[in-house]
């Protein structure tokens, strides 16, 4: 995935954009949602007979509400840094953070630094508010740094040295630093109960939960019913900072009716700014009906602004009329003190929740309120300008003097329009495209790329649009959806199409093919709909993932696609192991297979190197590149490396470790001689991508996927392919595979599972140590003496516990 | 081994080997010096004190011209001979600058080897003569003339004609003026990458506006390179897309034509300016128009990874 650019073309007459960077299309305190995220299975791996964590028989990891959401697959989407040499541009960027501050537990990775992903993400926004402050919220960016979190300090350390920043950044810092460094523990009942709580800490602590690279929470979302109350635990439980914030990311990925009732009671009972502020991102993400009179509580009571903002964002998208209540007030005040930021958030919130007004004279009192600002932002937009100071730095296109006038004006009467979508006086501006294209949209049918409407309003117009309906409406959301420049508008457009044409326009983007992003867009909208032809359309991509030997490597949203069209299938009971075989071959021979071989060549390469730097005779480097090509060979890492060049090969290989002797004390030349090499091997270079291009993509757990759909379908078939894939000692996948073979449910093949809770990884051997429970239940049948910690437990316990286990499997097949 | 009997040894073998032992240049078993040795990769012979050159050779087509896919492609794996020597050249100051290289059958991953550039016949070839650098590098007049490129780029890829009639060669810019810029830091020349698969370089290739007409759009484009724009090889293309309202774009693609194409070569003749007109549909005369101008450096890279050179959008016009 290549992030398109605009570059400098000093002598173009007209000149197109230089500096400058968009971000997604809503406020800020909605990005986070289109962040890549993992969430739980829809289905418990293993039946819940013996969970505690159930009600009335139903999972709570069953999702509240099943819609159609707008995640981004690739930097472009979520950064859209449009400038190459940025560089060039803001001399601060890349200066050396400070001392990490997030990387006090020994298990927390340090701050995002200049070129990872999290470093662009924290930075896309400052920029966007320093280019853009009229298109952009100001107090809104700093809360959605907040919720990042201390990850996000690299980019504030950096941005702070531009003077329009300056504010903006000590007010994020002051929130996001970490305030107590306590531990928290978790006393669990049972070895298994411990077991779980120490693996679930460091799950939550390894990786950042914003981390576009990374998947936070994978591991443990897969058991999330039983991990569900340690991490309510730690949400509600403050003594550990860490702990907390991380716990409340994963618990936002949940989506159920439990998880939203601790993050509402987090949110109501927490001063740790990041954790409010992921509970509220949440609460404002779900769209279900809570009961909001503590959120409500907080609101009268603070007086901190970017509190303010946040708690207006969640009370937005509550449902709950009675928030109205508190918001108007919030909102009258921002209108007469000109408070832009606040202004914007309230009549967001108000847009919300408009539908639900509920009695006349609520209803009243909120016409009131829009009619009166309606008049005034569209008699005076230049009164309402964006706070903070000038910025020092312009792009070549910046805001009109009326632009964020003009973008409140277009939310206010978007809110009007939502109190009666169906008068067709009020809609008439939104049909308009406000009134740009009028003249056009007469004739010419509509106003292109929605680029006259204010992009914190984009959202919510193309949403109003569906509910106005009718023609004119559905042209414009069809001409959006179309528009596959700006895959996230066109996916917001196509979900508030009527169905009919929702679902015609889905199926015409799935016959062009074309852009990976659109094609998931459109799968899902159409598995949403359970439209007739899904369970047909899933199976050709699934013939289109078996067909790409790689599974699609380098483009996440292929991959997300095959998963998607995959899940669908195995969830609604019509995926076989016939359909599975041909996948087989990517969790075998996709990239992710190679797992750490890469990393053990990588360290091969290094012997071979030093070996050749102090000088070793050629007999010892022949032999250690000739078992550096047997490596490669008997692996299939490169296809250009075979048996039949393996001479020439090997020639080549001796080569280039030539000079590496008479340049020993050179440590440049080494690694660069050793970078060559393993290029070599592998067919690719493993040089770090230039981190100017802000290039990164999610990880996407296809591979994964398609052992846990195996063992779904529960068929003896799945039992034989499973195992072969467990007999696959190179396979990377085998704690995923065990998984899978508990979930076939065939007890005659436990045995294969008592080598893995030998296995090196200890997720390994937790996978197949739950295997066997759900299997053979082992527990019982040795009375409870296998529920040790196999995860954490010495090295004696656990061998001298997979001898009995083994052996009374062996007993057991006689 | 006890200091003596080793150091026999190691006597004997540089004897046997005709080596002398003890001299400035690291020196290799064979015969020659290692930074004459093109039969080693470019990082054994040359890397060790040039490893800035060697990382951004690295990068660059020079350095991936036997690997990268598409040349792999194009030539079914290099089974299509002819293409063979300029993609794995031995070195061209050899074999003289008004004929194509040979083929240097060894080595083919690394592609245009730093001694296909740099190598003579007895020694290296440098824009200037340093006695004291380990390889003795010597001035070599031809490494400066911009025929220095004809022997790879004039035969099939025919720069070279190109040059010789444009502004450039009047006014006396040779190839490596534009290609091997003097870098950042003020220190030596770059070495890559510098072509097209840099878009930042490419885009300084380009200068265009575009005007919106009553009945048209114009939109003018100059080629500021030396050659035709795009350079060289069919599977670079320039693109400009344009769109009138909602209606589909409008794409006319610059490139030149394949080997028994029927097709024009419409590519930018070098210094030329052209001005390309779109009509405007009568029933979009009011709506409003958008114009990109894309460089896709590789035939099946889609149209959302294309170098943006530029787009520009003009707003609707009431009647």
């Amino acid at each position: 995935m290549v992030a398109t650019a605009a570059l400098s073309l000093g002598f173009a007459p007209s000149a197109p954009r230089d500096l400058d960077v968009g971000v997604p299309p809503g406020s800020p305190l909605t990005w986070g949602r289109s962040f890549p995220g993992v969430s739980p299975p829809r289905e418990p791996l293993f039946p819940l007979s013996d969970r505690p964590n159930t009600r009335g028989g139903r999972s709570i990891s069953a999702p509240v509400r099943s819609r159609l959401e707008v995640k981004s697959a690739d930097s472009f989407t979520l950064v859209r840094i449009l400038t190459w040499d940025l560089g060039a541009h803001l001399g601060w960027l890349g200066a050396t953070p400070r001392e990490p501050l997030s990387g006090r537990d020994s298990l927390r990775p340090p701050t995002a630094a200049f070129g990872e992903p999290l470093y662009w993400v924290s930075l896309a926004p400052l920029l966007r508010l320093l280019l853009h402050p009229a298109q952009v919220s100001r107090t809104g960016t700093i809360a959605h740094l907040v919720e990042i979190g201390d990850a996000s300090l690299g980019a504030i350390d950096d941005a702070e040295s531009e003077s329009a920043l300056r504010r903006a950044c000590a007010e994020v810092r002051e929130r996001v630093a970490p305030r107590d460094a306590r531990g928290a523990g978790w006393v669990g009942a049972t070895p298994r109960e411990r077991m779980l709580g120490r693996f679930v800490r460091e799950e939550l602590l390894r990786v950042e939960p914003y981390d576009p690279s990374a998947a936070f929470g994978a591991r443990i979302l897969l058991f999330a019913d039983e991990v569900f109350p340690i991490l309510r635990a730690w949400a509600l439980d403050p003594s550990s900072c860490d702990l907390q914030r991380n716990a409340v990311a994963a618990l936002a990925r949940y989506r159920t009716r439990d998880a939203l009732d601790v993050l509402v009671q987090t949110a109501a009972q927490t001063d740790d700014p990041v954790v409010l502020l992921r509970c509220l991102a949440a609460i404002g993400g779900t769209e279900v009906r809570i009961e909001t009179g503590a959120l409500v509580e907080r609101l009268k009571r603070t007086n901190d602004a970017v509190e303010t903002v946040a708690l207006l964002g969640a009370l937005g998208a509550t449902q709950d009329p009675d928030s109205l209540d508190a918001i108007l007030p919030v909102a009258r005040s921002a209108f007469t003190s000109k408070n832009t930021d606040k202004l914007q958030e309230a009549l967001i919130a108000i847009a919300r929740l408009a539908p639900y007004a509920g009695s006349d004279e609520r209803r009243k009192d909120v016409e009131r309120f829009l009619a009166t600002t309606e008049r005034a932002l569209r008699q005076a937009p230049r009164a309402f300008q964006p706070p903070g100071p000038k910025p020092s730095t312009q792009p070549d296109r910046p805001d009109e003097g009326d632009a964020l006038g003009r973008g409140l004006w277009q939310l206010a009467t978007i809110a009007w329009t939502r109190l009666a979508p169906s008068d067709a006086e009020r809609a008439a501006p939104l049909l308009d495209v406000f009134g740009v294209a009028s003249r056009a949209a007469a004739t010419a049918s509509r106003a292109p790329f929605l680029t006259h409407v204010a992009p914190f309003a984009q959202p919510l117009y193309l949403e109003t649009l569906g509910m106005v309906g009718g023609d004119r409406a559905v042209r414009i959301l069809r001409d959006v959806a179309r528009d596959t420049a700006h895959p996230s508008l066109s996916a917001h457009a196509l979900r508030w199409l009527p169905l009919a044409q929702r679902t015609e326009l889905a199926l015409e983007q799935l016959a062009v093919g074309g852009d990976s992003g659109m094609r998931v867009v459109a799968l899902e909208t159409l598995l949403e709909l359970a439209h007739k032809d899904a369970g047909a359309l899933c199976r050709a991509a699934l013939e289109e993932c078996a067909l790409d030997p790689r599974g699609a490597a380098d483009d996440a949203a292929a991959r997300f696609y095959y998963r998607s069209a995959l899940k669908y299938l195995s969830r609604t009971k019509r995926l076989t192991p016939a359909d599975c075989v041909p996948l087989l071959a990517l969790v075998r021979a996709a990239d992710g297979a190679f797992g750490t071989l890469p990393l053990e060549l990588e360290d091969e390469v290094a012997r071979f190197v030093t070996a050749a730097g102090a000088g070793e005779n050629s007999a010892v480097l022949r032999r250690i590149a000739d078992e550096l090509l047997d490596f490669v060979i008997r692996n299939r890492m490169n296809v250009t490396i075979d048996a039949e060049n393996r001479a020439s090969a090997r020639k080549y290989l001796l080569g280039q470790v030539d000079s590496a002797a008479a340049h020993r004390r050179d440590p440049g030349y080494l690694t660069a001689v050793r970078r060559a090499v393993l290029a070599y091997l592998l067919g690719y270079d493993v040089a770090p991508a230039d981190s100017n291009r802000a290039q990164f993509a999610p990880p996407v757990s296809l591979e994964e996927e398609i052992l846990l759909s195996l063992g779904r379908t529960r068929a003896p078939q799945a039992v034989e392919l499973i195992l072969q894939v467990l007999e696959n000692k190179q396979n990377v996948h085998d704690a995923y595979a065990c998984l899978a073979l508990g979930m076939a449910g065939h007890a005659s093949s436990a045995s294969a599972l008592a080598p893995f809770l030998l296995d090196a990884d200890p997720f390994t051997r937790f996978a197949a140590y739950e295997a066997l429970r759900h299997l053979v239940d082992v527990d019982r049948a040795l009375d409870g003496r296998a529920a040790i910690d196999w995860m954490y437990a010495p090295a004696a316990e656990r061998y001298a516990l997979a001898e009995e286990v083994w052996q009374w499997l062996v007993q057991r097949e006689r | 081994m006890a200091g003596p009997a080793r150091a026999l040894i190691l006597g004997a073998i540089a004897l046997a080997s005709g080596l002398s032992l003890g001299t400035g240049a690291p020196q290799d078993s064979g015969e020659r010096p290692i930074h004459t040795r093109i039969d080693l990769p470019s990082i054994a012979a040359c890397g060790g004190c040039h490893l800035e050159e060697h990382e951004e050779w690295s990068r660059s087509l020079h350095g991936r011209a036997w690997t990268n896919a598409n040349v792999q492609t194009a030539t079914n794996r290099f089974q299509k001979k002819s293409c063979r020597p300029c993609h794995s050249p031995l070195p061209v100051l050899e074999s003289g600058l008004d004929v194509p290289p040979r083929f240097r059958d060894e080595n083919h991953e690394d592609g245009v080897h730093c001694l296909s550039c740099h190598g003579l016949p007895d020694g290296v070839a440098a824009a200037r003569t340093i006695e004291d650098a380990p390889c003795k590098p010597r001035f070599e007049p031809r490494l400066l003339r911009a025929d220095f490129c004809f022997p790879c780029h004039e035969p099939t890829h025919g720069a070279f004609g190109e040059y010789v009639r444009s502004d450039a060669f009047e006014l006396g810019l040779r190839c490596a003026d534009c290609h091997m810029q003097t870098r950042a830091s003020g220190r030596g020349h770059s070495h890559g990458p510098n072509g097209g698969l840099n878009p930042a370089f490419v885009a300084r290739g380009l200068a265009w506006s575009a005007e919106r007409e009553s009945d048209a759009l114009a939109v003018t484009l100059r080629n500021r390179t030396g050659h035709r724009f795009p350079g060289e090889i069919p599977s670079r293309s320039l693109l400009i897309e344009v769109r009138f309202g909602d209606d589909a774009p409008e794409t006319t693609v610059l490139r030149k034509p394949h080997k028994g194409e029927q097709r024009e070569d419409n590519r930018l003749e070098p210094d030329e300016e052209r001005t390309v007109r779109f009509p405007i549909p009568l029933a979009r005369r009011e709506a409003p128009v958008a114009v990109r101008i894309l460089f896709r450096p590789l035939p099946l890279m889609p149209a959302s990874e294309c170098f943006v050179l530029g787009e520009q959008e003009f707003a609707a016009r009431p009647r």
